[in-house]
C-alpha cells in the first residue's frame, strides 16, 4: 500500500492542507514544530479512527483531543491510497465527536467500499489491507528515533521488549508483559494461593464464627435442659411447697386442737381450783379433828351393828324353824299311822310286792306253759295213734322187710345193668354180617328178577341181557353166598344174646315186685321213700317215749302250789296295807295302795329326822345367839366409851366430825392436785398466752388454707424433711435461674453469628474468585504471548535476513530471531553467530530497523506492505551510520514506499544525493498543496 | 359471626441471609418482625377475634432466641381467654428439642405437634380446630389426603390449620413442604381452611357462586426479601356459621416496603452513571424502603461501581443494596480479530467460556475483564467488590 495524499481539513495546525507522496521514497522536512508528528497521527487516525480499540462504546484516544483544529472548523480530512493490486481508495473522515463518521470510495470508480465494523462502527479496513492492527502499525512500520538504546545496558532485551511490544496489542506504551505485570501485583495483593493471610484470617474468621454458632446453638440445647430442669424443679417445688403446706397445715392444725384442749382443761382446772378452795373454806373448822381413832367407832358400829343384825337373822330363823317343826308335827300327826314303820317296812313292802308280782308271773307262766305242753301232748298222742294204728298194721317187721327189699332192688338193677352190657356187645357184633347178607340178597334177587323177566326175550335179546346183566347178577350171588356164611357164624352169639335177654326180663319183673310191695309199704305209712319211712318210724318211737314223760303232771302240781303263795303274799300285804288304813278295793292291792304305804312311810320318817333336825339347828341358832348379843353388850360399851373420849354425843356427831376432817383433808390434797395439774398443763404460760398462741395459729392456718395442699396425715419428721427438700429446691433453682440468667447474658444471638459467617464466606468466595480469575488471566495472557511468540518467530527468520542484508548493505545476512524474540546474528568477521548486544549500537539499531520490517511482514499475513514512516529516526546516528542508514531505505523504498520525516538538513541533503529515480521531497515551510 | 384472625410465615429471628443487609440492618429488621407480631396481637384485641391462627414458620427455628420466645408467649398469653392455635411449618419444626419445648407454652396456645390431623374442639365457640404440624424440615406425604371433618363437630365451624404447599400439588411436583391438593381440603368438609407458606398471599378455594372464602394463605405479615409484590398482612375472616359463608379483610401489617430497580448503564461515562445512581437513589418514593437496585449495561472499561460511594445519597433508604451486573464495554469481536496478545487471550477465554458455565464460566468473564483492563494498563481493583 502507498498513500497518495493526504488532505487534512482540519487537523492540528493544518487546515485546508495537502499532502502527496511519490510512491518510493518520500522526506518530509521541517523545522521543529511544523506538524512532522501531526502529519503521523493524523495517517494513524486516517487508517484506524481516533476512538480507542476494543471497546463497545465510542471512546476517543487522547490524541483526539490533541489534533482538535486549531483554527476551529471540520475536524476531518481526507487520505487517498493504492493497493498493491492497483486499486485507488479514497477514506475520508470526521473526526467530530458528534459527527464522526467515514467513507471508503474506490477513488476511480466512485463507489463506496464497505469492510467489517467493530461495535463502534469503526470500519476495519486498515487492519484488512495492512493485516495488522494500529499497536503493530505504530511498533513495527512507524519507526521512532533509533539509537536510544546506546544508553542501557541491555539493548538486546530493549529490543526484545520492543518486539513484545508490538506483540502486545492496545495502546502504544501497553503490551503483554505490563499486563502481566499489573495482573501479577494484583494477585500479590490478595495472595497467590489459598494460604495467603487474608485467606488464613478469613479462614480463621470463619472457625471462629462457626464455632460460635455451634457454641449458640449447643448454648440454647443447653438452656433448653437448664429450663427444662426449672421446670421440674418448679414443679417439684411446688410439690414440696404444696406437702410442706399440707404438714404445716396439720401441724397448726393439732397445735390449734391441743391448745384450744389445753385452754379448755386449763379453764376446767380453774374452775375445780376455786370449787375445791371453798370446799378447803368450809372444811376447814375440822381441820384440828384427830383422826388416830376416827376408823375405829366406825368398825365397832359396824360390827355393833353386824351382830344386831345377825342376832335378828338367827331370831328369825328360830322363828322359822321352829314354825316349821310345827308344820312338821302336825303333818306326822296326820300320818300317825305310819309312825313306827323304819325304812325296813318299805323295804319290805317293796320285796312284798316283787315276790307276790313274781308270784303272779310265776303263775301266769306255768299256766301257759301248762296249757301249751297239754296241746302239744294232745297232738303227739293223736299221731301217736295215727302211727301206732300204722305200724300195728304195717307189723313190726316192715321196716326190715323194706330194707331187704332196697337192697334186692339193688341187687337186681345191677344184675340189669350186667345183662345190658352183654346185650349190647352182641349187638354191635351181629351187624355188619346182617347188613352184607342183606345187601347180597337184595342184589341176587334183583338180578334174578331181572333175568327172569328177559327170558321172554328173543335169544339175541337174551344174549344182550345176559351180557348185560351176568355181572351185577354174578356180584350179587356171591354177594348173598358170602351173608350165608357170615349167617352161620353169628349164630351162637344170638343164642348167647336170647338168653341174656330171658334172663334179664326176670331180673326186671323180680324188680317191679319189690319196687311194687315197697310202694305198698311206703303208701300205707303214707311216706314217700323209706328215708321218709325211718324218720316216721322214730318220730313213732320218740312220742311213745315222750308220752311216757310225766313233766306236764309235774308242772299241773306246781300251780296249786304257786297259787298258794300267792295268795299268802296278797295276804301279807293286804294286812299290812290295813294296818296303816290303806283298803285296796276288792282286797286286791293296786300299785297305788303300795306307793302310797311306801310314800307315807318314807315322808314320816322323813319328817320325823328332819323335825330332829331342825331341833338341833334351833338349838345351835339360839347358842349362836346368846354369844351376839354378849358381843353387842361389848361393842356398846366400847363405843360409849370412844364417844366420850371424843367429846361426841353419838356415832352421828363422831362421824359428822371426821368427815369433816377427812373432806378438808380431800379438798386440800384436791386442790394441791389440781393445781399441780394447772401448772403442767401450762407449763409455765397462762391461759391468756394459750389463748393468744391460739389466735395466731388459726391466722396461720386460716393462711395456709388459700395454698394449695397434698392430703395428709403427715408427721413432724416428714415436716422436716420437707422443709429441708423445699429448702434445697428453692436453692437449686435459684441457683438455677442465676445460670439460666447469666446464660441468657453471654448467649450469642445465632442469627447476628450467621451474618458474620455470612459476609466473611461471601468475602472468602469472592476473593477465591477474583484469585481464580487472575490466576486465569494470567495464565492465558502467558499462554497467548507464548503462541504468539511461538508462531511470529519463525516468520519474523524468513525476511529479517534480507531486511538485514539491505540495511547493513550485505554485512549481516544471517540473523535470527528464537521464540523467546533473542536476536543473534553470524558476525563476519568470525563467522559466529553472536547475541546482538554483542554488536555496536549502530549494527544493534539496524538490526532492530530489520527486525521491525520483518515483524511488520510477519504479523501483515502477507497483505500490502505498510509505508515504512520514520520520524527522524536517525538523529542520534553520526554523519556515516545516518548515510547508510538512507542509503538502506533507498533500497528499501525500491520495493515499498518510505516516508521519512525529518528537521535535520543532513537527512535531507543525504536524501536528495543518494534517492534516486521517485524521491519526492515534502517541505512543510512551504505554501502547502491546496486540497 | 365468628371472627377469626389468619396470619403465617412470621419468620421471627431470621437473620436475613443473602440479604446484604449489615448486622445493624438485620437487627433493626428482626426488630421489625416482633413489631408485626405485636401488631397483629393488638389487632387481634382490637377486633376481638374468637380465635388468631398462625399457619407455621412463626419463627426460625436455626435462631429463634429464648428472649423472642419468651416476648412471642408473653404476648400470646396476654391475649387470653382469646385461644390462638399454631401449626408448625417447616421452619419451625415441633420435635423433641426444638425451640417449642425451650420455653413454657401459654394455657391459650393450642399447639398442633401431631404430624397427623388432631382436631381441638371449641363447643362453646361453636367451632372446632383442624390441624397438624411438621415434625421435622421436610414433610413429603399428602397428609391430608383422605381428611374428612369428625361427626363430632358436625355442628361446628370447621377449620384447618396447616402449613404446606398447594402449588406443588397443584402442579404434581414433588413437594418437601407438605404437598396439599385443594380437592382434598374441598372434600374435607371444612369451612375454612388457613395455609401458611407462601409469602405473597393468595386465595386458594372460592365458592363460585357465593365467593365466599374457602382457603387462602395470608402470606407473610412481613415482606423478607426483594421481590415480593403488594402489601402484606394479614387475613381477618368473619365466617357465618349458619350460612356457611366466609369473606377475608386484608389488613395491612408490614413495617417496610421492598423496591427492586433495574438500570441500564449501557452508553453513560462515569459521571453520567453517578448520577443516574444517585437519581434514583433520591427518589422520594424510596424513602424508608429497602432498595435493591441492580445495574446492568456496557460501561466504559475502567469504572467500577461501589455501593459506599452512594451511601450518602441512600440515606433516606432503610438500606441500598447494589447489585452490579454491568460489563466492560470491550469490542470482544474486534479484539479476537487482532493478532496480538490481546487477541489471543480474548479468543482464548471466549473458547474456553463458551464451554463452561455456572462460576466456572463467571469465573473465567472475570479473568476476561480483568486481562483486557491490565492489557489497557488499569490496576486491578483492590477493593473487592
Amino acid at each position: 500500500m502507498r498513500i497518495d495524499r493526504l488532505d487534512l481539513t482540519g487537523f492540528g495546525r493544518f487546515s485546508g492542507r495537502s499532502i502527496a507522496f511519490g510512491p518510493g521514497f518520500n522526506l518530509v522536512h521541517g523545522p521543529n514544530e511544523a506538524g512532522k508528528s501531526t502529519l503521523l497521527s493524523f495517517i494513524e487516525l486516517m487508517l484506524y479512527g481516533a476512538k480507542k480499540e476494543g471497546v463497545g462504546k465510542r471512546i476517543f484516544l487522547p490524541v483526539h483531543e490533541q489534533y482538535q483544529p486549531w483554527s476551529g472548523g471540520a475536524y476531518a480530512g481526507r487520505m487517498l491510497f493504492t493497493l498493491a493490486d492497483g486499486r485507488s481508495l479514497e477514506i475520508t473522515r470526521n473526526f467530530d465527536r458528534e459527527r464522526d463518521e467515514l467513507s471508503l470510495i474506490d477513488a476511480v470508480l466512485g463507489t463506496e467500499i464497505e469492510f467489517p465494523r467493530d461495535r463502534r462502527g469503526e470500519m476495519l479496513f486498515a487492519r484488512e489491507l495492512l493485516g495488522m492492527t494500529r499497536s503493530v502499525f505504530l511498533n513495527t512500520v512507524m519507526i521512532p528515533q533509533m539509537g536510544l538504546a546506546e544508553g542501557i545496558d541491555d539493548p538486546d532485551n530493549e529490543l526484545r521488549q520492543d518486539l513484545l511490544k508490538a506483540l502486545a496489542g492496545g495502546a502504544r506504551d501497553r503490551s503483554a508483559a505490563s499486563a502481566l505485570s499489573i495482573l501479577n501485583r494484583a494477585l500479590e495483593n490478595i495472595g497467590r494461593t489459598d494460604r495467603g493471610k487474608r485467606d488464613a484470617l478469613l479462614r480463621e474468621t470463619i472457625a471462629r464464627l462457626e464455632e460460635e454458632l455451634k457454641r449458640a446453638r449447643d448454648h440454647r440445647i443447653q438452656l433448653q435442659m437448664n429450663r427444662e430442669r426449672a421446670r421440674a424443679i418448679e414443679a417439684d417445688l411446688e410439690r414440696s411447697t404444696g406437702l410442706l403446706a399440707a404438714l404445716q397445715w396439720q401441724m397448726a392444725t393439732d397445735r390449734a386442737a391441743e391448745l384450744e384442749q389445753r385452754i379448755v382443761r386449763a379453764r376446767e382446772l380453774a374452775a375445780r381450783i376455786e370449787e375445791e378452795a371453798a370446799a378447803v373454806e368450809q372444811y376447814r373448822p375440822f381441820r384440828e379433828v384427830d383422826l388416830r381413832n376416827a376408823d375405829k367407832p366406825i368398825g365397832l358400829e359396824d360390827q355393833l351393828q353386824a351382830t344386831r343384825t345377825a342376832i335378828a337373822e338367827l331370831e328369825k330363823k328360830i322363828a322359822d324353824i321352829e314354825n316349821e317343826l310345827r308344820g312338821n308335827k302336825e303333818k306326822v300327826q296326820e300320818l300317825n299311822a305310819f309312825r313306827g314303820l323304819g325304812p325296813e317296812a318299805v323295804t319290805e313292802m317293796i320285796e312284798l310286792r316283787a315276790e307276790w308280782r313274781a308270784a303272779q308271773e310265776a303263775i301266769v307262766r306255768v299256766r301257759g306253759e301248762v296249757e301249751g305242753n297239754l296241746a302239744k301232748v294232745r297232738e303227739k298222742q293223736q299221731r301217736f295213734s295215727e302211727l301206732e294204728t300204722l305200724f300195728t298194721a304195717l307189723g313190726d317187721d316192715a321196716g326190715l322187710r323194706l330194707e331187704e327189699l332196697n337192697r334186692r332192688e339193688a341187687e337186681l338193677t345191677a344184675e340189669l345193668e350186667g345183662l345190658t352190657d352183654r346185650a349190647g356187645e352182641q349187638s354191635s357184633r351181629q351187624g355188619p354180617q346182617r347188613a352184607l347178607s342183606l345187601a347180597g340178597g337184595v342184589v341176587a334177587i334183583v338180578s334174578l328178577i331181572a333175568a327172569g323177566a328177559l327170558y321172554g326175550l328173543d335169544f339175541l335179546g337174551v344174549i344182550e341181557v345176559g351180557l348185560l346183566w351176568a355181572i351185577p347178577a354174578g356180584i350179587g350171588l356171591i354177594a348173598a353166598l358170602a351173608a350165608l356164611i357170615f349167617r352161620g357164624r353169628g349164630g351162637a352169639l344170638e343164642n348167647s344174646m336170647r338168653e341174656v335177654t330171658v334172663i334179664f326180663e326176670d331180673t326186671q319183673e323180680e324188680r317191679k315186685a319189690v319196687r311194687k310191695e315197697r310202694a305198698t309199704i311206703l303208701s300205707l305209712a303214707s311216706v314217700k321213700d323209706y328215708d321218709a319211712f325211718i324218720k316216721q318210724r322214730m318220730e313213732y318211737e320218740g312220742l311213745r317215749d315222750s308220752l311216757a314223760d310225766n313233766a306236764v303232771l309235774i308242772q299241773q302240781k306246781r300251780l296249786p302250789h304257786l297259787e298258794d303263795e300267792l295268795e299268802k303274799l296278797r295276804f301279807q300285804i293286804v294286812d299290812r296295807l290295813k294296818n296303816v288304813g290303806i283298803t285296796a278295793p276288792r282286797d286286791v292291792p293296786g300299785d297305788d295302795e303300795i306307793n302310797r304305804y311306801i310314800e307315807n312311810v318314807r315322808t314320816v320318817q322323813e319328817l320325823e329326822e328332819k323335825h330332829h333336825h331342825k331341833l338341833e339347828s334351833r338349838d345351835e341358832w339360839r347358842a349362836e345367839l346368846g354369844k351376839r348379843q354378849t358381843e353387842l353388850d361389848g361393842f356398846t360399851r366400847e363405843l360409849q366409851a370412844i364417844y366420850r373420849a371424843a367429846g361426841c354425843r353419838n356415832y352421828a356427831d363422831f362421824v359428822s366430825r371426821v368427815e369433816g376432817r377427812r373432806a378438808f383433808d380431800k379438798h386440800q390434797a384436791n386442790l394441791d392436785r389440781q393445781r399441780d395439774n394447772l401448772e403442767n398443763l401450762l407449763h409455765g404460760a397462762t391461759i391468756e398466752s394459750l389463748e393468744k398462741e391460739r389466735e395466731a395459729v388459726r391466722e396461720l392456718i386460716a393462711d395456709l388454707d388459700q395454698r394449695e395442699k397434698l392430703a395428709g396425715p403427715f408427721n413432724t419428721s416428714e415436716l422436716e424433711e420437707a422443709k429441708q427438700r423445699t429448702e434445697a429446691l428453692r436453692q437449686e433453682r435459684d441457683t438455677l435461674a442465676g445460670t439460666i440468667e447469666t446464660m441468657n447474658r453471654a448467649a450469642r444471638d445465632p442469627g447476628l453469628v450467621e451474618i458474620e459467617l455470612e459476609a466473611a464466606r461471601v468475602e472468602l468466595e469472592r476473593i477465591a474468585r477474583r484469585r481464580g480469575a487472575l490466576i486465569i488471566a494470567l495464565e492465558t495472557i502467558e499462554e497467548a504471548a507464548t503462541r504468539l511468540h511461538a508462531g511470529i518467530a519463525p516468520l519474523i527468520n524468513e525476511n529479517i535476513g534480507a531486511y538485514s542484508a539491505a540495511i547493513t548493505g550485505g554485512r549481516y545476512r544471517d540473523v535470527k530471531v528464537d521464540d523467546s524474540f533473542t536476536v543473534r546474528v553470524r558476525a563476519p568477521e568470525t563467522d559466529a553467530v553472536v547475541p546482538v548486544h554483542n554488536l555496536s549500537a549502530g549494527a544493534r539499531d539496524q538490526l532492530f530497523f530489520a527486525a521491525r520490517l520483518a515483524l511488520s511482514d510477519a504479523l501483515s499475513h502477507g497483505r500490502d506492505p505498510a509505508p515504512l514512516l520514520l520520524d527522524d529516526s536517525f538523529v542520534e546516528y553520526d554523519a556515516a551510520r545516518a548515510a547508510e542508514a538512507i542509503a538502506a531505505l533507498t533500497r528499501i523504498a525500491a520495493g515499498r514506499q518510505v516516508i521519512l520525516f525529518t528537521c535535520h538538513e543532513r537527512e535531507r541533503e543525504l536524501a536528495r544525493r543518494q534517492a534516486g529515480e521517485g524521491f519526492r521531497e515534502i517541505d512543510l515551510a512551504q505554501e502547502p498543496d491546496r486540497a | 359471626m365468628l371472627r377469626i384472625l389468619h396470619t403465617a410465615d412470621l419468620h421471627l429471628d431470621t437473620p436475613f441471609t443473602g440479604s446484604g443487609l449489615d448486622r445493624e440492618r438485620v437487627t433493626q429488621r428482626r426488630a421489625d418482625l416482633i413489631t408485626v407480631f405485636r401488631r397483629i396481637i393488638e389487632l387481634a384485641r382490637e377486633r376481638d377475634v374468637h380465635a388468631l391462627l398462625i399457619a407455621g414458620d412463626l419463627f426460625e427455628e436455626d435462631y429463634v432466641t429464648s428472649a423472642t420466645l419468651q416476648l412471642v408467649f408473653g404476648l400470646i398469653a396476654g391475649l387470653a381467654p382469646t385461644p390462638v392455635f399454631i401449626s408448625p411449618g417447616n421452619h419451625d419444626p415441633c420435635h423433641d428439642g426444638s425451640p417449642w419445648q425451650l420455653e413454657s407454652l401459654p394455657p391459650n396456645l393450642h399447639l398442633f405437634s401431631q404430624q397427623s390431623p388432631t382436631t381441638i374442639a371449641l363447643p362453646e365457640h361453636g367451632f372446632a380446630v383442624h390441624g397438624l404440624g411438621f415434625r421435622a424440615p421436610h414433610v413429603t406425604g399428602q397428609l391430608w389426603k383422605g381428611f374428612a371433618v369428625p361427626t363430632s363437630c358436625a355442628g361446628l365451624v370447621n377449620i384447618i390449620l396447616t402449613h404446606g404447599a398447594v402449588r406443588e400439588a397443584e402442579e404434581g411436583r414433588a413437594a418437601k413442604y407438605l404437598p396439599i391438593d385443594p380437592a382434598d381440603l374441598n372434600a374435607g368438609g371444612a369451612d375454612y381452611v388457613a395455609l401458611g407458606h407462601y409469602h405473597t398471599g393468595f386465595t386458594v378455594l372460592e365458592d363460585r357462586f357465593t365467593h365466599s372464602i374457602r382457603a387462602a394463605y395470608p402470606g407473610a405479615p412481613e415482606p423478607l426479601r426483594a421481590g415480593r409484590s403488594g402489601d402484606h398482612g394479614v387475613l381477618l375472616l368473619a365466617i357465618d356459621a349458619a350460612a356457611r359463608t366466609c369473606t377475608a379483610e386484608r389488613i395491612v401489617t408490614q413495617q417496610r416496603r421492598y423496591r427492586r430497580l433495574e438500570l441500564d448503564l449501557t452508553g453513560l461515562d462515569a459521571g453520567a452513571i453517578d448520577a443516574v445512581i444517585i437519581r434514583a437513589v433520591r427518589d422520594p418514593e424510596l424513602a424508608g424502603a429497602l432498595v435493591e437496585m441492580r445495574l446492568f449495561g456496557r460501561i466504559p472499561p475502567g469504572i467500577h461501581i461501589r455501593a459506599q460511594d452512594y451511601q450518602d445519597a441512600a440515606q433516606g433508604l432503610f438500606s441500598f443494596l447494589l447489585i452490579d451486573d454491568t460489563a466492560p464495554d470491550f469490542d470482544l469481536e474486534s479484539i479476537a480479530g487482532e493478532e496480538t496478545a490481546r487477541g489471543a487471550f480474548v479468543r482464548m477465554l471466549r473458547e474456553q467460556m463458551a464451554a463452561a458455565e455456572g462460576t466456572e464460566k463467571e469465573m473465567l468473564e472475570d479473568a476476561l475483564w480483568l486481562g483486557l483492563d491490565a492489557f489497557d494498563g488499569r490496576a486491578v481493583e483492590e477493593v473487592l467488590p
